[in-house]
């Protein structure tokens, strides 16, 4: 414990952890304030589930259902009086009668609620529509509590039929234990009271991306600080000369880890739940957790409460297996590099494993015991599941627990092994690429230029061509891995766009008016048949017969608005034409504030070159290369152009799926149609094409991510030390994506630093002037620092 | 010729260097100095590392600030740190010294088989440096630090980690190259820079405390003794504090 203490000391006294933990907090802090303030501008505000908390409390469920029921049937009910006055008001006879028929359909409703539609009051979100959507999802909630003893009688009825009849006996015997199992276990649920709880607020605990993403960053520098950064000192070498230097503190080191992991978690996590608890409300904490929607198939016994504290636990559990594992990369590598690139291929390894896994395969236990996919914990609690190892079936609850805990075990063994018996302990240059360095021929090449060096360097000695050869592997199976096949609407969508495909003619506005008649007949004559079923002339099944046609004519009814909103769009722009443009959205980023490839080239790009100067800081060459004539301005200026070279194959690689996919899900036609046929580009010259226009986004974005490049650079050769450079590097590039991404804030934040939104609208071009100074400036502050 | 005029280095309000002048003409230097005299700061002053508060360096006559890359293609300078890139090979290693050291390429062949020779390293050139020993990147420093033929070289600490035999070898070619160039040599093993140095240079609180032959500083700190005597009796008051 003596030595924990220390330990503690040497993490709560260190700059990078103080300033990083500070940072995030107060961010994991704005970003809980902005989410609540963005949401109830556009969505439903978090104080009204509140104040239905507030409201429900003490009731029973049943007085809750009164409850929820009255208020629905208002807000339905004012809402269908403005849509009939609305309706009454048109100049369509058809509409008009509409109206009327939705009168008499709602008489009892409508002369409830007249008077109260006059001047109605909203007391949870203050608008109408708002309210509706509100407690009808809220009922629908209910609604779905209150069926909980239904669920579990279909879950067991499912279970024998399928256990019964022959069509299933195809199964594998494993398959129907794994039924009989779950109908086991559900049996058991029976006895369980519900009482409807809203958990909202459990439900935004659950789902914390950005916080894990703050305490993984922390845990990553408390396991640098507590090994590397003391290989990086030499420290080993006097402490592991004591006494007591080595188990007993690599026994502290772990202490002083989990004691680490706890207490950010509870800080962070902590944070989370006293803040969406006071904003969301509460309820009540006693019942259990079935009475929570999210929480209703969950087969633990336990109130809500409990579900908290266990949800934490596991929580704390999972970051700490996490945290075990760069904690033994540390320990086994030499070099922050290696730390760094082997966990990111670890995380790859583990994505590629949850993605490529079917839910219901032999081996998908590894899908559930798996990092991207425990990194949900939720989802752990949420949902009874059988895993199977082959043959053998396991709760996913349990199972998912023990294992972490035993990888746990596991990863401490094998740090003590690795510390105790052969830890190099002082870092050395790349240990991984010295293992797979084979290639003879690059051994007596006799390399003539600074160039040649520094590509030599990046490429080789910093093993950049092995990450980039890594992450085309990793880009190539992601393409392949993808769907690709466009959904019934999508379809509908394209062959129509197909057909309309080009300028707007006499014969395509007759088209399209025709189709948008036979919707409205269609929409009068459903309203019509549900007036005879209301009247009692006609039954329920034959008013379901006569509806399925319409029915089927309006399946479309959606996709077409699109249509018809680019009708009406080239009517009054006649330079645009009729173009598919789902593809383009896609490419263009239209309403998509994040691409998964970009996260993925930025990452890539941050291993890639941070340690291209803090090498020669490191190595102590930097004393060298400056007394020389080529030392310090042209390799400067020929760290930046490899650099950049390199990062131009990587946004290559980066590029060339995402186009090939979206040409071979949606194709690209009318390449040669005015940009402005994109609706969301109506303010760009109609002479510029879709594909000058194509050209000029990913030349935009190039020279934004050239921004990135030289902003990586500066900050490792401004730091000058592998962790800080790479975490503040993560931190500057990425974060402005995950706040967009999340919708925190506005995309216009951070525009020049993020690569998912720049170049997907006029603007950017105006950002490409401020982009290519900040360039200029970085890649001259960059030359001047090593001049 | 080098000459240093009034140089003066701060750190915060520590004095580092205070008003070093010296001139320096063909031959080895030593300089000596307990730990904290300066030592290194001077080094990385001449050798352009660091900038100087005030005063100035000179090579022959001109300044080396303004002369930069002119100045810095006529020096040579082995750091006391193994700065080396264990996945290069030594003869990459010494190819790009030459690279940054602008040799003309048709010489660089030569230039390394010259220099590998004199530090003993021919059979193992091809090695990667990661498999050398201490001694072996100690050499390779050294090679690094005269290919070219600079005139001014520069030694931290040269002979640390080297064995008798190589310490001899080392001490040897420093003697020989020392004809046509200045050589300043930085160490703590005094008999090093014994019989080899012209003169000493003896530093102390960033204060140049002489700038003599050896046998003149015996003849008056230690008359029956040698340059480590010296070195005792100048600094034996910093062992007293």
């Amino acid at each position: 414990m003596k030595l924990s203490k220390f330990e503690i000391l040497k993490i709560i006294t260190n700059k990078l952890f103080i300033v990083a933990f500070l940072i995030l907090w107060v961010l994991n802090l704005l970003f809980l304030n902005y989410q609540n303030y963005s949401e109830s501008k556009n969505k439903i505000p978090y104080e009204a589930y509140k104040i239905l908390e507030t409201d429900l409390l003490g009731k029973t469920h049943e007085e809750k259902g009164k409850y929820i029921n009255e208020l629905y049937e208002r807000a339905k009910a004012i809402n269908i009086i403005y849509n009939i006055q609305s309706n009454a008001k048109s100049e369509n006879q058809a509409i008009r009668d509409y109206a009327d028929s939705l009168r008499e359909e709602n008489k009892e409703l409508y002369n409830k609620y007249y008077e109260e539609s006059k001047n109605p009051t909203w007391k949870y979100t203050g608008n109408g529509d708002t309210e509706w959507s509100f407690l009808e999802s809220i009922k629908n909630d209910y609604d779905k509590v209150s069926n909980y003893q239904g669920s579990l009688k279909d879950i067991l009825e499912e279970a024998e039929t399928q256990q019964s009849v022959s069509i299933f006996k195809t199964k594998d015997e494993v398959s129907l234990k794994s039924i009989t199992k779950t109908a086991d276990t559900y049996k058991n649920m029976q006895s369980v009271k519900t009482n409807y709880e809203i958990g909202e607020g459990i439900k935004k605990i659950s789902n914390t991306t950005l916080t894990d993403f703050f305490v993984l960053i922390l845990i990553f520098i408390i396991s640098t600080i507590l090994v590397t950064e003391e290989k990086d000192k030499n420290l080993f070498t006097i402490i592991k000369s004591t006494k007591n230097g080595n188990g007993k503190t690599l026994m502290a080191k772990i202490m002083t880890l989990f004691i680490g992991v706890f207490l950010i978690c509870s800080l962070f996590y902590g944070t989370n739940y006293i803040y969406y608890l006071s904003t969301l409300g509460c309820g009540n904490i006693f019942a259990t957790i079935q009475s929570v929607p999210l929480l209703m198939l969950s087969t633990l016994k336990i109130n809500i409460l409990e579900y908290l504290f266990i949800l934490f636990g596991a929580k704390v559990i999972f970051v700490f297996l996490l945290s075990m594992i760069m904690f033994y990369l540390s320990v086994k590598f030499n070099n922050t590099v290696e730390n760094i690139f082997v966990f990111f291929i670890i995380i790859i390894v583990n994505f590629i494993i949850f993605q490529s896994i079917d839910p219901t395969s032999s081996i998908n236990l590894l899908k559930s015991f798996n990092l991207v996919s425990l990194l949900n914990t939720n989802e752990i609690f949420r949902i009874y599941n059988n895993l199977r190892l082959y043959n053998i079936l396991v709760s996913k609850t349990s199972t998912l627990l023990i294992l972490q805990i035993i990888t746990i075990i596991l990863f401490i063994i094998l740090s003590f092994i690795k510390y105790l018996k052969n830890m190099n302990i002082t870092i050395r240059e790349n240990v991984i690429w010295e293992k797979i360095k084979k290639f003879k021929i690059l051994k007596n090449i006799r390399f003539k230029s600074i160039f040649s060096f520094e590509t030599y360097k990046l490429l080789f000695v910093n093993r950049g061509l092995f990450i980039i050869i890594l992450f085309t592997i990793f880009m190539v199976f992601n393409f392949k891995n993808q769907n690709y096949n466009l959904s019934y609407n999508e379809m509908f969508y394209k062959n129509y766009m197909d057909i309309l495909s080009g300028d707007l003619t006499p014969e395509k506005e007759t088209l399209i008016k025709n189709t948008i008649e036979e919707y409205d007949k269609a929409e009068v004559s459903l309203a019509l048949i549900n007036e005879r079923i209301e009247k009692g002339e006609i039954t329920n099944i034959e008013g379901m017969i006569l509806k399925g046609p319409y029915e089927d004519i309006l399946a479309t009814r959606d996709i077409f608005n699109r249509i018809e909103e680019k009708y009406e769009y080239i009517k009054k722009n006649p330079k645009a034409s009729f173009v598919y443009d789902t593809g383009y959205n896609k490419l263009f980023r239209v309403n998509r504030n994040i691409n998964e490839n970009d996260i993925y080239l930025i990452i890539i790009t941050i291993i890639v070159l941070t340690n291209l100067f803090i090498m020669e800081y490191r190595t102590g060459f930097i004393q060298i290369l400056n007394t020389t004539k080529n030392g310090r301005k042209k390799t400067a200026r020929n760290k930046v152009i490899t650099s950049i070279l390199a990062c131009t194959v990587i946004y290559i690689i980066s590029i060339i799926p995402e186009i090939l996919g979206t040409f071979k899900m949606h194709g690209l036609a009318n390449l040669g149609d005015s940009i402005i046929s994109l609706g969301v580009f109506n303010s760009l010259p109609a002479g510029i094409s879709i594909l000058s226009y194509l050209i000029m986004f990913y030349v935009v974005r190039y020279i934004s991510y050239i921004l990135l490049i030289l902003i990586v650079l500066y900050i490792s050769l401004k730091l000058k030390n592998m962790v800080f450079a790479f975490i503040t590097s993560i931190f500057v590039l990425l974060i402005p994506i995950i706040i967009s991404a999340l919708k925190i804030a506005k995309s216009s934040v951070f525009p020049l630093m993020n690569l998912s939104i720049i170049g997907s609208n006029i603007l950017a071009c105006f950002f490409v002037p401020s982009i290519v100074i900040i360039s200029i400036f970085l890649y001259n502050s960059i030359v001047k620092k090593l001049e | 010729m080098l000459e240093i005029k009034d140089l003066c280095k701060s750190y915060g309000s520590k004095k580092v260097l205070k008003n070093i002048s010296c001139k320096l003409s063909n031959g080895v230097y030593g300089l000596l100095g307990p730990n904290g005299a300066g030592k290194s700061t001077l080094m990385n002053i001449i050798t352009t590392n660091l900038k100087a508060n005030s005063g100035s360096i000179l090579w022959d006559g001109k300044e080396i600030t303004k002369l930069g890359n002119d100045y810095r293609s006529i020096l040579g300078y082995m750091p006391q740190g193994q700065g080396l890139y264990n996945g290069f090979t030594g003869y990459m290693f010494l190819n790009y010294i030459a690279v940054l050291k602008d040799i003309p390429k048709n010489l660089v062949k030569d230039e390394i088989k010259r220099v590998t020779e004199a530090v003993n390293l021919t059979d193992n050139i091809n090695k990667k440096i990661g498999t050398y020993s201490g001694g072996m990147k100690q050499r390779l420093l050294i090679a690094s630090a005269i290919i070219g033929n600079p005139k001014l070289i520069i030694f931290d600490e040269p002979t640390a980690g080297l064995d008798p035999k190589e310490r001899v070898r080392v001490k040897k070619m420093l003697s020989a190259l020392s004809k046509d160039k200045i050589i300043i040599v930085a160490t703590h093993i005094v008999p090093d820079i014994e019989n080899m140095a012209k003169n000493i240079l003896v530093l102390k609180d960033g204060v140049l405390l002489k700038e003599t032959k050896a046998d003149k500083l015996i003849e008056q700190y230690a008359p029956n003794g040698n340059l480590e005597d010296v070195y005792m009796s100048i600094f034996a008051s910093e062992d007293k504090v």
